[in-house]
């Protein structure tokens, strides 16, 4: 067998430089494998984000031929007295709170009942899972005709029971709450899954306690389901949050924004000013006070939040 | 077979401290046992030995060898890891050749020496079988033939048992022990109960905070303890403490303590006069006896019936728990009051500034 | 865990959650198997008075002639379809593939090693998974211009996989912290970093390697807003961007019901087998 003592042993331990040659020390292996993916990532968002900053610093104009003029601040200035933007800005906020609270409600719903669910229905879990595989743009299509008076299920049920009349949820008042359900159709399963994951390592004894202690069902859920489920429900509220603020492919295909601009998201005001206006520096600028608007949400999250739990 | 001496070693991850100066020699063929709490720098101490954690300065010696800078299979050592850590994807076989595959030897030589490691603790029938099929048992003695087949000069096992019922420890415990014995193996055995340090140990490294409190035999560490953490840290039920001040009286040592006058002979009655000591005595050594001022007053926590013998836990005057172990048909109420009496020969004195003992020998020699 | 009983609640609650599942895909994919007069009857169906496979066949290019003798010409748009299908299925696989061919060692050194500005590094990659598409439209457009990669696979590849990498790396980091130290044991036995990677910790990571290669199949499948800029209407059109031609340009619902249903099916298949391992990824 080898002998531990070879000769250079001894310079080896001088110089630390030539130990484990032949081998990558932990900083090389992670260069290594780290680098270009990073510099992948840099190039392909660092720039996008870059040419984004500068284009806010200009105006774009497309008629009478492509010019950029200078204008430094002024399109973020003018963002801030946009009244399509506050509106979209309102609307976003609408839809996110309404998003995350019913993709949690929903989510912690299906997990219960999921939960509770004998051996042999358990193939009913995987089932549940569905929705989450559906793409927001097919959601947005799906909650569309769900939706519309003329196509959807509410006029169809109030027919089928005899009512004569159209049942439309896409309207002014209800549009930003429809699709809210319908987000949440989309990301519930996932929340389910992870709170079921959750809930069946919280130990069965603990319900027998909580029935010695004559617990509603109520408090039972309040005191013994719940608190090992917090720090899920606090990781989801940050990605949902997120995710609704950035959404603009389901809004997209569900209502274009509409009906007249009831859904104009800050991602679709954005869309409209980018991509139908051509107003490029202004979009642009816009596009700065979308991404730190989802920043803030998430450190206002976590700083309110986040950091009792991770404490714990 | 290794000798293997740690000359001050540090460890610093970040700012913080692991391992301190640490100075330690562990001679070839003996089961050396790291014992201390968690977060003392034993396993941090063990992985240095291994090779899996660089040293930030000072070196390690194999039989005198620098090896300080050598990776982990340069050193020829063999590790168990925690709960036995075994490749989960791979069958006990190949787990146990995963120790060979780099070693260079002939496949047929591979294959005789997994067989008789396999032999030597009683795995051949197990060989098939995934991690995840075996009981902790018996993962443990796969783990252990993966270290044996390597035939090394130096075991290193990070607390192997800890995650086994207490019954399976103690068959454990005595197959390693038997097993070292047999190949005469120096082993460097990590652990946080005191007991499975007592027990299997031909000497003991008690550490605290990154630093070694004290090395020695099993029984060194609990006779002679050389600090207060030692000396509440080893033995079952604990040592006990009394606080209080020794006096001199026409030339005779007394330990006082409120009421409390007890003389001092054996060893202790050579304690010079202080105001603050620490009397330490193993509870096998007080004695249940009548009141007066040689009896120290003591109210019944809980009695705890052992069969041979039972302890009564009890809280001293300023709260101190003090326990005594007595005769198993002992009976008391809780509550209840009780004199103790000890035998201050086998007392230890401690100075509560430096936690160290007060020595005997120190005293003025006028 | 409660008593595993099936009570009338228990019934009732299961029949709300699969209702809440299946009503907003099974109202609009019945439209795949309705005529048009059908469809556009008000007030709407509940059910497709008379199930008919034609806007299956239409969106392939064949005419379908019905039980009573009308013809459904096939779609205009069906080359798009088809090319969609092929043009989704390449995207998806290249782009899972590459994901987790970088992604894995990404995580697993972010994971399981300490090296310098680790925390920096880690924390700008998953930075990115809050950047909003339609924010970094307009300069990729630009950049695709330049660079001639509008309308190419090459291109959506590319953008597609500053989704995925993210995503697949913030799963994937918790799953290899997760596992025990076998590296550890690795070194002891003397293998060399690259061997414990490779040879011990992925195979052993293969269900996690599984449940990550699923997500990022669903993101480059389901991507939508990168591909209906950048490659509609070209020959590198995908699914999502075919399909919305059935949406905006030419309303036809029942081939719009029918694409949908064909562009869900892939990731239910995979949802239904893998949603036992989705929750093992741990990594919330």
């Amino acid at each position: 067998m080898a002998r531990l003592a070879s000769p250079d042993t001894e310079t080896a331990a001088k110089t630390p430089a030539t130990r484990r040659r032949g081998e990558l020390s932990n900083l090389q292996f992670a260069l290594v494998v780290t680098v270009p993916v990073l510099v992948f990532l840099v190039l392909v968002i660092a720039y996008p984000l870059g040419y984004a900053l500068n284009l806010s610093f200009h105006d774009i104009r497309f008629f009478g031929g492509y010019s950029a003029t200078w204008v430094g601040l002024e399109n973020y200035a003018d963002v801030l007295s946009d009244e399509r933007f506050w509106n979209g800005f309102l609307l976003t906020v609408r839809f996110t709170v309404e998003t995350v609270l019913l993709t949690l409600g929903i989510g912690m719903a299906l997990a219960l009942v999921v939960r509770d669910l004998p051996p042999r229905w358990r193939w009913l879990r995987a089932l549940i899972i569905l929705p989450w595989a559906v793409s927001p743009y097919g959601a947005g299509i799906f909650f569309a005709y769900l939706g519309r008076g003329q196509t959807g299920v509410g006029t169809a049920l109030a027919n089928a029971l005899g009512f004569d009349t159209s049942i439309n949820f896409i309207t002014q008042d209800l549009v930003v709450e429809f699709l809210a359900l319908g987000a949440a159709w989309n990301m519930a399963p996932l929340v389910a899954f992870f709170l079921l994951a959750n809930m069946l390592t919280t130990p069965p004894r603990l319900y027998d306690l909580a029935k010695l202690d004559r617990m509603s069902r109520f408090e039972t859920f309040l005191y013994v389901t719940l608190p090992p489920l917090r720090f899920t429900l606090f990781v989801f509220t940050c990605i949902i949050t997120v995710l609704s603020i950035k959404t603009f492919d389901y809004i997209f295909t569900a209502t274009q924004g509409g009906p007249g601009s009831a859904s104009s998201v800050l991602t679709y005001v954005l869309y409209r000013t980018s991509f139908q206006n051509l107003d490029l520096g202004y979009g642009a600028a816009m596009s700065f006070y979308l991404l730190a608007l989802i920043l803030i949400s998430t450190g206002i999250i976590f700083f309110t939040w986040g950091r009792r739990e991770a404490r714990r | 077979m290794a000798k293997i001496e740690l000359n001050n070693v540090v460890k610093t991850f970040g700012t913080q401290h692991a391992v301190k100066n640490l100075d330690m020699t562990i001679e070839d063929g003996e089961l050396l046992v790291l014992l201390g709490p968690s977060g003392c720098g034993k396993s941090t101490t063990m992985n240095m030995i291994a090779g899996l954690t660089d040293v930030t300065s000072g070196h390690i010696l194999f039989d005198g060898h620098d090896v300080t800078t050598l990776p982990p299979h340069a050193r020829n050592i063999a590790m168990v890891f925690q709960s036995s850590l075994l490749y989960p994807h791979l069958s006990a076989r190949r787990n146990i050749y995963m120790s060979l595959k780099r070693s260079g030897l002939s496949r047929s030589d591979i294959e005789a020496r997994i067989a008789k490691a396999a032999e030597t603790v009683n795995v051949a029938h197990l060989l098939d079988k995934m991690p995840n099929q075996l009981s902790g048992g018996e993962r443990q003695r796969v783990a252990t033939a993966k270290a044996i087949v390597r035939e090394p000069d130096c075991f290193l096992l990070d607390e192997p048992l800890s995650a086994l019922d207490a019954a399976l420890r103690l068959t454990l415990r005595a197959e390693l022990v038997n097993l070292q014995k047999r190949i005469e193996t120096t082993m460097v055995f990590v652990t946080h109960d005191q007991v499975e340090a007592m027990t299997m140990g031909d000497r003991i490294g008690v550490m605290r905070d990154g630093g070694l409190e004290q090395i020695g035999t099993p029984t060194e560490i609990y006779n002679r303890p050389e600090t207060l953490f030692v000396a509440g840290f080893v033995g079952t039920p604990p040592m006990n403490f009394l606080k209080g001040a020794v006096i001199d009286e026409a030339g005779k040592r007394l330990f006082v303590r409120g009421a409390l006058r007890l003389p001092l002979t054996g060893e202790s009655a050579g304690t010079p006069p202080a105001d603050q000591v620490i009397l330490a005595v193993r509870p096998h050594r007080m004695t249940l006896t009548e009141p007066g001022e040689q009896a120290l007053p003591l109210k019944v926590y809980a009695i705890e019936h052992l069969g041979n013998e039972t302890i009564v836990v009890c809280d001293s005057d300023d709260h101190d728990r003090i326990r005594i172990v007595v005769g198993s048909e002992f009976a008391a109420s809780v509550g209840s009051t009780l004199y103790a009496g000890l035998d201050t020969s086998h007392a230890l004195m401690f100075d509560p500034a430096t936690e160290r003992p007060i020595r005997a020998g120190k005293r003025e020699v006028a | 865990m409660t008593r595993s009983r099936i009570t009338i609640w228990l019934v009732l609650a299961i029949a709300v959650a699969l209702i809440w599942t299946f009503l907003p895909m099974y109202w609009t994919v019945k439209f795949a198997f309705m005529t048009k007069p059908e469809i556009s009857r008000f007030p709407p169906l509940l059910f497709p008075p008379d199930p008919n496979l034609a806007s299956f066949f239409n969106i392939f290019g064949s005419d379908y002639t019905l039980a009573d003798g009308t013809v459904v010409p096939a779609s205009g748009q069906a080359r798009q379809i088809i090319l969609g299908l092929r043009n989704s299925l390449i995207v998806s696989v290249v782009v899972t593939a590459v994901t987790i061919f970088v992604v894995t060692p990404l995580s697993y050194v972010f994971a399981r090693m300490e090296f310098p500005a680790k925390g920096k590094l880690l924390a700008a990659v998953l930075l990115s998974v809050s950047l909003p598409p339609v924010s970094t439209l307009i300069p990729f457009y630009v950049l695709y211009v330049q660079l001639d990669l509008v309308g190419t696979l090459f291109g959506l590849i590319i953008i597609t996989l500053t989704i995925t990498i993210p995503i697949v790396a913030w799963v994937m980091i918790g799953f290899f912290r997760n596992m025990p130290p076998i590296e550890q044991l690795g070194r002891i036995d003397g293998f060399s970093r690259l061997y414990i990677f490779t040879r011990i910790m992925v195979p052993m990571a293969r269900s996690g390697i599984m449940v990550a290669s699923v997500i990022a199949f669903l993101f480059a499948w389901n991507e939508y807003v990168y591909a209906q800029v950048l490659v509609t209407g070209s020959t590198a059109v995908t699914l999502p961007a075919a399909m919305s031609g059935f949406l905006f340009q030419a309303p036809e619902p029942g081939h719009l019901a029918a694409s949908i249903f064909l562009s869900v099916l892939p990731p239910f298949v995979i949802a239904f087998f893998l949603q036992k391992h989705i929750a093992e990824m741990n990594f919330v």
